[in-house]
């Protein structure tokens, strides 16, 4: 147990509650976290695409986040989505894409012969590059992944009930992807649903390897807003209705993904005292960023990969 | 302290004529969280934040004229006491909840300024919930404390609470 979350030092934290609450605003940690690039780094390149992870593998100190989702072919690619986003999407001839192109009835060879994504700005980073591209398969990405042994990996696989393939459909495909690559990465795989969790576990358990797995939490159900999940969160875990660890047990899984809004010093901390990994994000801002880095976790997802 | 709480509700019902809204704390010493944990948060999560602060608004309730003060909130249900110590300054220590079940203490030194109160004090708390009961973690928050409201029956200037 400790007074606020400062270590005892002649230089951060002496006697006096004055000092003690305005180092707890401030922070008094260094800013010194390991930090994922979500999605790449989203807020300078598009989204899970090869400009993205080219600049951050070119990154040192800096792992990489991925999202997952499968084509019809059960081809892994780096996408968040059931659908393709017309916001940042096109036809290769230019063309808007229709709202309702579900990725679960695309080949790969179609999703990247005639589609182009990145090419416009993404409403959430006006400001980052664009360039317009085909969505990145995973096997591209492991080819890109050669050389960077000591960049570690989250992929995050997105399955959704009754709209995407099963589970175990995503843990084989990623997998033994993965594997046959021989990829020297230290691997987190990610997932929202218990089910999603228990299968990368089954295959790894029946591999004999040792995988790392990390529950997203709280879940954002598909088409389901954000902010809407933060809330019912913010008020049951303001009740004790519900916790993160009780989720985590239920699932299986090795650790937590917290989604940033629910985070808090409090909740990692506990965390940590329980020996359970955490990550957090994804961090939209710079400040959020070093917020973050600031608390006892494993890594932060931000979508701004530090400069090089 | 189960025991406390099971006779609570009995508590309540006796002096439940003399219960009387007494202050609202816009900042409450249980759980004490939100200055500590929440308000770094403010500039990169205003929203949160704001709906945190909220959560942990506390509405006080003094039972029959006594020392005796409920506090109700969805962050925190509690039961303190409250006595003076001198001049505008009092000082409070009580048990809080989550929605009943007990998973900490707190107290603090308070100072009143007219209709307006602040106090800084101490919240020891764990994150026992009632999904899963076990005290097994605890923390120690500074905490702060900011409410409006009527004075208490019988107070004056030096004397902020009331005495029996």
């Amino acid at each position: 147990m400790r007074w606020a979350e400062c270590e005892p030092g002649p230089l951060t934290c002496r006697p006096g509650l004055g000092l003690i609450w305005a180092l707890l605003a401030v922070g008094c940690a260094p800013a010194d976290g390991p930090v994922f690039a979500w999605q790449g780094g989203v807020a300078q390149a598009p989204a899970n695409s090869r400009t993205a992870v080219g600049a951050t593998l070119g990154t040192p100190d800096v792992g990489l986040h991925a999202d997952v989702f499968l084509t019809a072919d059960h081809q892994p690619v780096l996408w968040a989505a059931p659908q393709l986003d017309p916001e940042i999407c096109t036809t290769a001839d230019g063309e808007p894409v229709p709202e309702d192109t579900w990725l679960v009835q695309l080949a790969l060879a179609d999703l990247q012969a005639e589609y182009r994504c990145g090419g416009t700005p993404d409403p959430r980073f006006p400001d980052a590059q664009t360039r317009a591209a085909p969505v990145l398969s995973m096997d591209e990405l492991l080819d890109l992944l050669e050389g960077f042994g000591d960049t570690p990996v989250v992929l995050s696989a997105h399955t959704v009930p009754n709209v995407s393939h099963a589970p175990e459909v995503y843990a084989a495909e990623i997998l033994e992807r993965w594997w046959a690559a021989g990829a020297p990465q230290d691997l987190i795989i990610a997932a929202d649903l218990p089910s999603t969790i228990a299968a990368f576990e089954d295959r790894a358990q029946a591999q004999g390897v040792d995988l790392e797995t990390r529950l997203i939490w709280p879940r954002v159900p598909p088409q389901g807003a954000a902010w809407l999940a933060d809330l019912g969160t913010a008020s049951a875990g303001a009740a004790g209705l519900d916790t993160a660890i009780v989720d985590l047990e239920a699932a299986g899984a090795d650790g937590l993904l917290l989604r940033a809004a629910a985070a808090d010093r409090g909740l990692v901390r506990a965390l940590e005292a329980r020996q359970i990994p955490a990550l957090v994000g994804p961090v939209r801002t710079r400040l959020g960023t070093r917020q973050s880095q600031r608390w006892p976790v494993e890594g932060v997802l931000s979508a701004w990969a530090p400069d090089p | 302290m189960s025991l406390l709480l099971a006779c609570l509700p009995l508590g309540l019902a006796h002096a439940a004529p003399a219960i009387a809204l007494e202050r609202v704390e816009i900042l409450a010493l249980d759980p004490g969280t939100w200055p500590a944990r929440h308000a770094p948060l403010v500039p990169t999560q205003p929203a949160m934040q704001a709906v945190r602060l909220a959560l942990q608004v506390q509405p006080e309730w003094r039972l029959g004229g006594s020392r005796w003060v409920l506090g109700t909130s969805v962050a925190a249900l509690s039961v303190a006491h409250e006595a003076p110590i001198g001049g505008r300054f009092s000082w409070t220590a009580g048990v809080q909840t989550r929605l009943g079940l007990p998973n900490g203490a707190f107290a603090g030194v308070l100072m009143q300024h007219g209709v307006l109160r602040s106090g800084v004090g101490t919240s020891v708390r764990s994150d026992a919930t009632w999904a899963r009961p076990r005290w097994d973690h605890w923390e120690v928050l500074p905490a702060l404390s900011l409410s409006i409201g009527r004075r208490p029956a019988g107070a004056t200037e030096d004397t902020p609470a009331p005495s029996r």
